[in-house]
C-alpha cells in the first residue's frame, strides 16, 4: 500500500506541474477556472497524501471552549436572520456582517463544545435563518423542474381536479412532487411556492437527523457528519461537524 | 431517497427496517423512473464487484427484493408502453441534442464568462474528492467502500473533463454532482482517519474544514449581490427581488393576446408559474395559451446582440432586469455595453425601476 502512496505521490507532484504547460500550449480543452480548480485539488491532496504515510496514534481533538446549548441555537437562528433581513432592507443586499456572521456561526458550529445533535442544530438554525432572510426578501430560487413542480400543484388546486394537468414530465410517471405540494397546500393553506420552501426546510432538518441516526456500518460516518444539500445545478452549502466517533447504543 | 434505500439495505438485519425497503422503492420508482433504473445498476454492479456483500450483509432478502424491485419497473413500463417508446425517443433525441449543443455551446464560449470567483463555489468539492482518494489508501476502510469512491471518482474526473470539453452536455450536473455526494460517505471517515494520524493530521483536518467554510461563506451562495463575495455561475445570484416580483406581476396583466417573449429564465419561470393554468410546456423555454417565453441562460441559450436584434425583429418583447442581465451565461458581456443603444431603437413599453420592457426594434 505504501508503494502505491508513492507512485501516487509523485504523479500527483508531477500532475501539479505538468497541467499549466498543458494549459499553455492548448494540448488539451482546459478552461483557465478549470486549471485553477484542477491545481488547488491535487495542492490539498499533496499534504493529505504525506499525512497518510503517517502511523496511527491516538485521535488529537480541536474545541474551542464555547459549549452549544438550545439558547445559543435559537439566539444564533434569530440573529443571523435580523443581520441579513436589515442589511438587505437598507443595502438590497447582505454585506459585512452576515459574512462574519456567518463564518463565526459556521466555526462555532464546528468546533464548539457540545452534543452532536447541537451542532447539527445550530448548522440548521444558521442556514435556516439565512434562507428565511433570502426567503423574505427574494422570491424564492428556483430551476426548471421546481417552477413546473409548483405551477403543476397550482393547476390541481386551482381546478380541483389531477386530471387537469396539462403538463407531464416523461421522467416521471406519476407527479409525486406536485401532489405533495398540493397536499401541503390545501392542508396548511399556504400557495404551492411557500409548500416547496417548507419541504426544502424540512430536508434541511431531516437529512442531518436521517445521517445522525443512522445505525449498522454507516454509523461511522456520524464521526464527522457531512451535510452536502444541492441547490440549482450546484451544492449550497456543505457543514461538517468535528468530533470523536462513538457508537450509539440504541435508536 | 437513493441513499435512504442504500442505508436500508446495507443495515443490519433488521426485521422492522426491512419492510420499509419495498416502500422506498416504489416511492422511488413512481418518484423518477430513470434514476431508478441507474440505481438499480449500481446496486447490481455493487452485487457483481463484491461478493461479499450479496453473502454476508444481504442475503436471500436481498436478491428477492432485488427482484421486486425489476418486476415494478418492468409493470410500470409495461402499463406505459406509449411512454416507453416516447423515453426512448426522447433519451435519443435528448443525446443528439445534447451534442450539437454543447458544440455549438462550445463555440460561442468565449461570449460568456465566468469570473475566477466561481472556483469558490467548487472547492468543497476539491476537498470532497482529495480527501476521499485518501482514503482509499486507508487499509480498515471495507473493500466494497473503496470500491464504490474509486467508481464515484472516476465518475467525478469524467465529468470535470467532459465539462471542459463539451461544456453544453451538463455532466457535472447529471455525474458529477451525484458522484460528489456518494463520495461524501467517504469524506467523514477519511477525515476521521486523517484526524488519528498525529498532530500534523489534526491540523490538517481543521485547515481542510476552515477552508471549507471561508470557500463557502465567500462563494456567496447564500449570500446573493454580495459585493464582498464570488460570484457563483448560477445558485442564487440574479434573483427577484420583491420590486420587482411587484412589477413582474403588474407587467403579466398586460400581457394580452399571442406574445413571443425573452427575458432572463429567472424571469421568464415565474412568468411560467403566473400562467400556470395555461401551461403548455415548462423546460427550456415556457409555452402558454398565449405566451411563448425564451428563457435566457436556460440549458446554454445565451442571448448575444445578434441573436437579440433578430428576435426583436421576429416581433419578440424584450422584459430587461438590471439583474438579469449580470447573471452569467444569460447574456454576452458585450450586450451591457451596446444595450442602451439598442434599446433606443426600440419603442419602450414599461421603464420601472430596473426594469425595462421593449418591443419592435426598428434599424437607426
Amino acid at each position: 500500500m505504501k508503494k502505491l502512496l508513492i507512485i501516487n505521490f509523485l504523479i500527483i507532484i508531477v500532475g501539479i506541474l505538468i497541467l499549466p504547460i498543458v494549459y499553455l500550449k492548448n494540448i488539451f480543452t482546459l478552461s483557465f477556472n478549470g486549471l485553477v480548480l484542477i491545481e488547488i485539488t491535487l495542492l490539498i491532496l499533496t499534504p493529505l497524501l504525506i499525512v497518510t504515510f503517517r502511523d496511527e496514534k491516538e485521535i488529537t481533538t480541536f474545541f474551542l471552549n464555547f459549549s452549544i446549548t438550545k439558547i445559543v441555537i435559537i439566539l444564533f437562528g434569530i440573529i443571523i436572520f435580523i443581520i441579513a433581513y436589515t442589511e438587505m432592507i437598507i443595502l438590497g443586499y447582505t454585506y459585512f456582517l452576515t459574512l462574519s456572521f456567518l463564518f463565526v456561526a459556521l466555526f462555532i458550529a464546528l468546533f464548539g463544545r457540545g452534543k452532536h445533535v447541537a451542532k447539527i442544530a445550530l448548522a440548521i438554525a444558521i442556514v435556516g435563518g439565512l434562507i428565511s432572510a433570502l426567503y423574505g426578501f427574494y422570491v424564492p430560487t428556483f430551476g426548471a423542474d421546481t417552477w413546473r413542480d409548483v405551477s403543476i400543484s397550482k393547476q390541481i388546486i386551482i381546478t380541483g381536479s389531477f386530471e387537469s394537468v396539462s403538463i407531464r414530465h416523461p421522467a416521471y410517471p406519476i407527479p409525486l412532487v406536485p401532489l405533495l405540494y398540493t397536499v401541503m397546500s390545501l392542508s396548511l393553506g399556504f400557495s404551492p411556492v411557500w409548500s416547496n420552501s417548507i419541504s426544502g426546510f424540512a430536508y434541511l432538518v431531516l437529512l442531518p437527523l436521517f445521517i445522525y441516526y443512522q445505525r449498522g456500518w454507516l454509523a461511522v460516518t456520524r464521526s464527522h457528519t457531512i451535510l452536502v444539500c444541492w441547490r440549482w445545478l450546484r451544492p449550497s452549502y456543505l457543514y461538517g461537524q468535528y468530533g470523536s466517533y462513538r457508537r450509539r447504543t440504541r435508536c | 431517497m437513493v441513499m435512504m434505500i442504500l442505508y436500508l439495505l446495507l443495515m443490519r438485519d433488521d426485521k422492522r427496517r426491512i419492510t420499509l425497503i419495498p416502500v422506498a422503492l416504489l416511492a422511488l420508482i413512481f418518484g423518477h423512473l430513470a434514476v431508478a433504473i441507474i440505481f438499480g445498476f449500481l446496486v447490481g454492479l455493487l452485487m457483481i464487484l463484491n461478493s461479499k456483500l450479496l453473502i454476508n450483509k444481504l442475503n436471500k432478502k436481498f436478491i428477492i427484493l432485488y427482484i421486486f424491485f425489476f418486476i415494478i419497473i418492468i409493470v410500470v413500463l409495461f402499463v406505459e408502453m406509449t411512454y416507453l417508446k416516447k423515453s426512448v425517443e426522447m433519451l435519443w433525441r435528448g443525446i443528439t441534442s445534447l451534442i450539437i449543443e454543447a458544440n455549438a455551446r462550445t463555440a460561442s464560449e468565449e461570449q460568456s464568462f465566468q469570473p475566477i470567483s466561481t472556483v469558490l463555489s467548487y472547492i468543497p468539492i476539491s476537498v470532497i474528492v482529495a480527501t476521499s482518494f485518501v482514503s482509499l489508501f486507508i487499509s480498515t476502510i471495507p473493500s466494497w467502500l473503496r470500491t464504490l469512491t474509486a467508481i464515484t471518482l472516476v465518475s467525478v474526473g469524467m465529468a470535470f473533463f467532459a465539462e471542459q470539453a463539451l461544456p453544453g452536455i451538463t455532466a457535472v450536473r447529471y455525474i458529477g454532482y451525484p458522484a460528489a455526494v456518494i463520495l461524501s460517505i467517504t469524506l467523514p471517515l477519511g477525515l476521521h482517519k486523517l484526524s488519528k494520524r498525529g498532530r500534523l493530521g489534526s491540523i490538517c483536518t481543521t485547515v481542510l474544514i476552515i477552508v471549507v467554510i471561508l470557500a463557502f461563506v465567500f462563494s456567496g451562495s447564500l449570500t446573493p449581490g454580495n459585493p464582498l463575495t464570488g460570484v457563483p455561475s448560477f445558485g442564487v445570484y440574479g434573483l427577484i427581488a420583491y420590486d420587482e416580483n411587484v412589477q413582474i406581476k403588474m407587467i403579466n396583466q398586460l400581457l394580452t393576446g399571442k406574445i413571443q417573449i425573452v427575458t432572463d429564465w429567472r424571469t421568464g419561470l415565474f412568468l411560467g408559474y403566473l400562467n400556470a393554468l395555461d401551461l403548455k410546456r415548462m423546460s427550456y423555454g415556457v409555452e402558454t395559451e398565449n405566451l411563448t417565453i425564451a428563457n435566457a441562460g436556460a440549458y446554454g441559450f445565451i442571448v448575444s446582440e445578434e441573436r437579440l436584434v433578430t428576435m426583436l425583429k421576429r416581433g419578440y418583447v424584450l422584459i430587461l432586469r438590471d439583474k438579469g442581465l449580470d447573471m452569467i451565461e444569460s447574456f454576452t458581456r458585450d450586450l451591457k455595453i451596446k444595450l442602451k443603444n439598442l434599446i433606443h431603437n426600440t419603442n419602450i413599453i414599461y421603464n420601472g425601476e430596473k426594469m425595462v420592457v421593449t418591443s419592435n426594434y426598428i434599424e437607426s
